[in-house]
């Protein structure tokens, strides 16, 4: 009798040390939590703004492609001419897009694509900021995960489009 | 007798397991969203609209009265909510500068709402209005070129910002 007793309270002391350990592991874990979240969020800032589309750049474009040399054929029409951006139309949107979007963006491309080829580089912009095929790479990354491009395009003809891309840069334009 | 102390104890685990997730839960949701950054973009983009005629420039900005009824004109509302004494200070600013996109002479200037918010500007910190500018390449009608610049602030403090 003696001898059970003194092991019930045994496995009671047992049991009771169990549980307050289990309870010191559930705070921690909790306390962990709390600062993991906290230290996570502190900072991040939960501001809303609009990106994927910049209405005044794209403006821009298409007033760009309507702008006349001194013969009076437009850029649009010039392009669909010929192969690539010309010394008029290339310096004019060097100015338009590098002057007034240069700041706000990461970088800025016009340029032409080639159905089945694919985007040219050309001496005013060098290459596109996001490679790809017809209607293809519309984001692009920068090892932090993948930020949408601006893109206005402009059919020529059925082998080839004009094209404006604006890189935001990744904390936003 | 020592089931109920097991009782007692799991209620108290069970009220500390949902106060953290309570707290971790209002660490994020509590805080409101800043929508300024938004408005702003929209403002600039609505007054760049209202200065154009499809994609060319709308030439009624000269006409006599266009600068008096700005709001009325641009479809522009700057009224705000009659909370935090928002009713005695403008929440809104814009700025409209129409120049030579070639020679960079003026053509055009005007400003709509509470034009101190626009010293703000080169202050940084969320307490601050929120400014958001563009220029915009543009045509007339007979193929001249402008730069349309337009740079809107948006306050609104109290409601964007704990």
């Amino acid at each position: 009798m003696l001898t059970s007793f003194f092991w019930n309270r045994r496995g009671q002391i047992g049991e009771t040390v169990t549980w307050m350990v289990a309870t010191v592991a559930i705070v921690v874990i909790l306390l962990i939590a709390i600062f993991a979240s906290s230290f996570y969020f502190e900072g991040k800032n939960k501001s809303v703004s609009i990106s994927g589309e910049d209405f005044s750049a794209s403006v821009s474009f298409f007033s760009w492609l309507l702008t006349e040399d001194a013969e009076g054929n437009n850029v649009y029409e010039q392009l669909k001419g010929e192969e690539d951006l010309n010394e008029f139309n290339g310096e004019l949107a060097v100015n338009i897009f590098e002057g007034l979007y240069g700041s706000d963006y990461f970088k800025t491309w016009i340029g032409i694509n080639f159905k089945g080829i694919g985007f040219r580089e050309n001496d005013y912009f060098g290459g596109r900021p996001s490679g790809g095929l017809w209607g293809a790479g519309d984001s692009v990354s920068y090892g932090v995960g993948k930020v949408p491009l601006v893109i206005e395009r402009i059919s020529l003809n059925t082998e080839k489009e004009v094209e404006m891309v604006l890189a935001p840069s990744v904390t936003g334009n | 007798m020592g089931d109920k102390i097991v009782s007692v104890y799991w209620f108290a685990i069970l009220f500390i397991v949902v106060g953290a997730v309570v707290f971790m839960v209002y660490s994020f949701y509590g805080e409101p969203y800043d929508v300024r950054n938004a408005e702003a973009q929209k403002l600039t983009g609505r007054t760049v609209e209202c200065f154009l005629d499809d994609v060319r420039l709308d030439e009624s900005f000269r006409d006599e009265g266009f600068s008096e009824n700005f709001l009325e004109n641009c479809n522009l509302n700057f009224v705000t909510e009659e909370v935090y004494g928002w009713g005695n200070i403008g929440q809104y600013f814009v700025s409209v500068v129409i120049s030579d996109f070639v020679s960079g002479e003026g053509i055009f200037s005007h400003e709509e709402g509470n034009s101190d918010l626009a010293e703000s500007c080169v202050l940084e910190g969320r307490n601050f209005p929120v400014c958001f500018d563009k220029d915009v390449y543009v045509l007339d009608s007979e193929g001249n070129q402008y730069k349309l610049s337009v740079l809107s602030v948006v306050r609104k403090t109290e409601k964007n910002v704990n």
